[in-house]
Formats: C-alpha cells, structure tokens, sequence
C-alpha cells in the first residue's frame, strides 16, 4: 500500500484547480494572455491599470468565461463531493448522486420548471424544484431501505435504481408533452445533455454559497463516517448517531445536488469516479478525501468544460457527453485494475 | 453479589423484536476488575444483552446504569466514553491502516475540526502497545488475519478509554492459541481496574479464563456465580440439551466439560 499523504494531495489538487482556473478563462474563441486577465480584473476593482485592450475582451473575461469557469468549478467540486459522501453514508462504493436516483430527481424538478416556463415569474424557481426533486428522491430512497435505524444497502440501490426509472419516465412524459413547443422541448433536451454554457453571475451567486455552506456541513461529518465504514455496530459504539448523521448528509448533499444540476443539466460519472481515484492514491479517510474531492472534481470538470468548447466541431460538445466518454471507461479499467483488492 | 460502585448494573431488563420476546427480566451488575463470561445456547440473548447494555437496542422495561448514570441520560458520545464494545464482525474492505482503525476508538473525544491532541496519540500508542499490536500498525486493516484483527479491534476498545469494556463472541472464528491470548489480554485489561464482559461459546474456555459466569437461557440469567457453580452437568442439561462430563484438573485449577450427547426432545425427565 503506497499512499500518498492527503496534505500533499490537497495542495497538488489546489494548484491544478488554480491552474485549471486560469487556463479556462485564458482560452477560447480568442486568446486572451494571463497578465491581461489580471489587469482586467485589477481595472474592474477599481486599481490603476493601463486599459490597453479591448472591450471585447473585457467582455469575455469578466462576464463570459469567468462565471463559466466559477460555475464549473463548482458544479465539479459539489458532484465529486457528494459522490464520496455518498458512498461514505451508505458504505457502499457505487453510491453516487446518480445511482441513488437523487441527481434525476434534481432534473424533473428542473424539466418541470422549463416546461411550465416558471422562470418567467422568477429565476429561483429552477433551482428550488431541482432541488425539491432532489431532496424528495433521496428521502424516499432511504425511506424505503431504513428499517429500525438499519439501512440495507441492497435495497437502497435497487430503490435507487427503481426511483431513476421512475424520474426518467417523468422526464421523458414532461419532454412528450413539451415537442409541440419546439422552443421549449429543445431547451430540455439541451438542458438534460449537461452544459455550462449559458452561464450568468446569478448562477455563481446561486450555486457558491450552497456549494461552500454545504461542504462545511458535509467536512464536519468525515470523522464519523470513517467509523461508519467499519460498520453500523462500530460506528455506534465509538459514539456516532448513524441514523441522525445519515439524516443530516443526506439533506446537506441533496441540497448541493440541486443547486447543482440546476446550472449545469446532468452531468454524470464525475461523483463516482473522482472520488474511486483519490481513495486508490490516498486512502479511504473521508477528512483528506473530501477536501481533495471538492478540488479534484472542481479541476476535472473546468477542464473538460475548456475542452468541450474548444475542440473544432459543429457547435459544442455537451459537457455531460464528454463526462460519461471519459467517465465510464476510466471507471471500467479501475474496476478490471482492482478487481482483487476491493474499491475501498 | 453485591459490588460497591458497581460499573454496570442492569435491572429487570426486558427487550422484544417485534413481539417475539428475547430478553424478561434480566438483572445483574459488575464492578471493576471483574471479567464476566455470558454464556448460553444459541438464541440465548448474549448480542442482544450486550447491545442493550450499550443503548444501542431501546429497553422495553427496566433500567441500565453505566458507572452510576442511567443508560437514558446519556448521549451516543457520552456512552462511548464509558463503555466500548467489540463485535463480533467487522468489515474489512477498505484500506485503512491499523493504526488509523485504532484511533477511531478516539471519535467520542474529538471535536468535528479538531486534529487528534498529544493525548490522543498518547492514548493510541498505549492502546497499541496493550495489545502487543504496535507492530501491525503500518499494515492495512485489510490484509490482517483473524487473530490479529481481533486484537486490533480490541486494541481500539482500549484507546477509547472505557471502564467497562463489551466483548461479543471475541474468540469465534479463531484457531485454539489466538483464543488463548485473546482471553489473555482481556483478563489482563480487566485486572487492571475495568469491567470486562464478554459473550462466549466455549464453556470449557469461559471457565477458564473468568471468575464469573452469568448463564441466559430463555431470555434469563439461570444461574449467576464462579465457574464451579455454573458450569454443571444439571445446568447444562436443563438449558443446552446436552448430556456432558464437567473434568477438573486439580494443577490448573480449571473446569473442562466435556460434552457426550444431545439429549432428544422429551427425554429429558429419563436422563435424571
């Protein structure tokens, strides 16, 4: 077992995310250099600083790229964080958002609101179904699976799987509906492929704060599941409320799931297979995995969402396609690679 | 028998799953030093009992106190700090290391932010070195065999720093020499001022390593005393079913019983 210290995995994953950051916001359409972004943003908070380019570019950085990347960043961070606490909550490795059902449920609530044309009335209707759907699906989930303080596994995965089928097929019924507006049923479709692309401020300013206060609530809880992962039994008897610790995570990560998928769509595979690669580099201890998660996952998906929008193609290339391609064969070969040794 | 400052003390302790009844009335206490054998036949109670005395299971009736202080007056926390548990099973499909699978005896200390003190570690190396497993503390928790992660989880009990400490069925599942230094180290813990039970099987074992055995059949402590007067071939007639020599070996001082047949259903009263 060669591990490497979670503090040198933290400050190596803080520098790619800073790296990621800067890259991100430097390319695209046309290149901008670092020094300029810098001096954009010195002008912008009101330093001296020789205007010497141009408005387009300002353009760019400060309300194009920048909230983009802010938003990738986040979105990243709180899917590969809410995956690990997942699989830490249930003890089970194929826990993520998207196996429990919780991130579809996030997307009809979403689906719903767009179809119904909400925002019309206001902007946080998205966000508040998603995350209603998001928190409904996880407690039914639980719900079902919990008997007397015991949550059986088995059954939480096949309600998970069964409550995504059922979301799926809300989706797909609310998507039947909205084809005779093509305005409408194209912006779900596009929606439901995962994108970043649209992003405003109002997302960052929607999606940080959750992000940040949900983390905090989920990074208090790392010590705990720790002793959860050697049993219910073990867990209890060095002190942990496992019924009251399961109840609180599950609303914290819902809550950052909703707020998630609502400015970003679906965009699967990086809650599961983030979190996988850190533990086969640093262990399973949830207190240097999940700092390591939220920067990993903030890194990947700010990356992948640069590539998604400079790769030549007709149009771009839905951040959600690109995950799941790297994702899900990334995850196989992890799975062939382990298959001895086990996925803790 | 009557402890001053009894460290556990369980009063007509009644528990059901559902509305089949497992424990009725059950009362006993335990001071320090003492390392108390729960014996039974299978579906006896002994998990039960010993999650009970934790809080882990809710009491239908009666009243546990942990070192003076009723059971529900406690936090989860708070219980943690008075008495420790080691189960009968524990996952091993992750790679922690012994140590850090040791130092999560410490979590009822902790704050959620805060690093482990001087003491903590303290606390953990000590509880390793107890456990003569200092020298695992490297290797992943995974890769150990039986005896060892026996003792590791033992280990763990110890760092959490408990007067009472809970065994169940602490030697299940290992070979005659890990058994022995099993009960050893136990013995060993409980000498120095703890209050040790824990659930065994092996009568003949059970015998052999604690002063004092509490026999559970039917949901009730049956018999309650030094080995001699537990271990007998009327008791284990009447609630094992079995026809069984109790040997005596004067040079060890030890009860050894040896078992000859199962008694069938209703043939009891032909036996006597």
């Amino acid at each position: 077992m060669t591990r490497v210290s979670a503090r040198w995995v933290i400050v190596v994953s803080a520098a790619a995310l800073l790296g990621a950051v800067v890259v991100a916001t430097m390319f695209g359409s046309t290149d901008i250099p670092a020094e300029r972004i810098v001096k954009i943003l010195a002008h912008r908070v009101g330093l001296p600083v020789n205007a010497d380019w141009r408005p387009g570019e300002e353009n760019a950085v400060l309300y194009v790229r920048l909230p983009r990347v802010l938003v990738g960043a986040c979105v990243g961070a709180a899917l590969a964080l809410c995956g690990a606490a997942m699989q830490g909550i249930f003890r089970n490795p194929l826990a993520s958002p998207g196996v429990l059902g919780v991130s579809t449920g996030a997307s009809v609530g979403a689906i719903l609101a767009i179809y119904l044309k909400l925002a019309t009335y206001s902007v946080w209707t998205l966000p508040a179904l998603a995350t209603l759907g998001a928190l409904g699906t996880a407690f039914v989930v639980y719900a079902i699976a919990t008997r007397r303080g015991h949550t059986s596994v088995g059954t939480l995965l096949l309600a998970g799987i069964a409550m995504s089928s059922l979301n799926g097929a809300a989706a797909s019924l609310i998507l039947s509906l909205a084809v005779d507006e093509y305005k409408v049923g194209k912006e779900i479709v596009f929606w439901n492929l995962g994108s970043i692309e649209q992003s405003t401020w109002d997302n960052v300013l929607l999606v940080l704060p959750v992000v940040l206060v949900g983390s905090a609530i989920v990074l208090a809880y790392a010590r705990d599941l720790d002793a959860l992962l050697l049993g219910e039994t073990q867990a209890a008897s060095v002190g942990v409320d496992v019924a009251r610790v399961r109840r609180r995570l599950i609303v914290a990560t819902s809550l950052i799931i909703g707020a998630a998928v609502s400015v970003s769509g679906a965009v699967p595979f990086v809650g599961l297979f983030i979190p996988h690669i850190l533990r086969l580099v640093m262990g399973p201890s949830h207190r240097g995995l999940f700092p390591a998660s939220l920067l990993v996952g903030g890194a990947f998906l700010v990356l992948t969402d640069l590539f998604a929008r400079t790769v030549p193609t007709h149009g771009e290339i839905r951040l959600g396609v690109i995950t799941a391609a790297i994702g899900a064969p990334f995850f196989l070969f992890l799975l062939l690679k382990r298959h001895k040794e086990g996925l803790w | 028998m009557v402890i001053d400052a009894a460290l556990i003390e369980t009063h007509d302790l009644a528990f059901a799953y559902g509305s089949v009844p497992v424990l009725d009335g059950v009362s006993f206490q335990a001071g320090a030093g003492e390392f108390v054998a729960l014996v039974g036949p299978n579906g006896s109670g002994k998990s039960t009992l010993l999650k009970l005395l934790l809080g882990l299971l809710p009491h239908s009736r009666g009243e546990t106190k942990l070192a003076g202080v009723p059971l529900a007056e406690l936090t989860r926390r708070e219980v943690a700090r008075k008495a420790a548990l080691v189960p009968q099973e524990t996952d091993a499909g992750f790679a922690f290391s012994v140590r850090e699978v040791v130092g999560m005896g410490r979590t009822p200390y902790l704050g959620r932010f805060r690093p482990e003190s001087g003491e903590d570690l303290k606390a953990i190396a000590w509880a390793l070195a107890q456990t003569e497993t200092e020298i695992l503390a490297d290797r992943p928790f995974s890769e150990l065999s039986g005896g060892e992660r026996q003792r590791v989880m033992i280990a763990r009990a110890v760092a959490q720093q408990t007067p009472v400490l809970l065994l169940d069925e602490p030697t299940a599942n290992l070979d005659v020499e890990h058994q022995l230094e099993t009960l050893q180290l136990v013995r060993g813990l409980a000498k120095e001022g703890r209050c040790a039970i824990a659930a065994i099987h092996d009568l003949s074992l059970a015998a052999r390593f604690c002063d004092r055995l509490l026999f559970l059949a039917g949901g009730r402590i049956v018999a309650d005393g030094p080995p001699e007067q537990v271990v007998t071939s009327e008791n284990l007639q009447k609630f094992f079913r079995i026809q069984a020599k109790i040997l005596r070996d004067e040079e060890i001082g030890a009860l050894t019983v040896l078992p000859i047949a199962p008694i069938a259903p209703g043939k009891e009263s032909s036996g006597e």
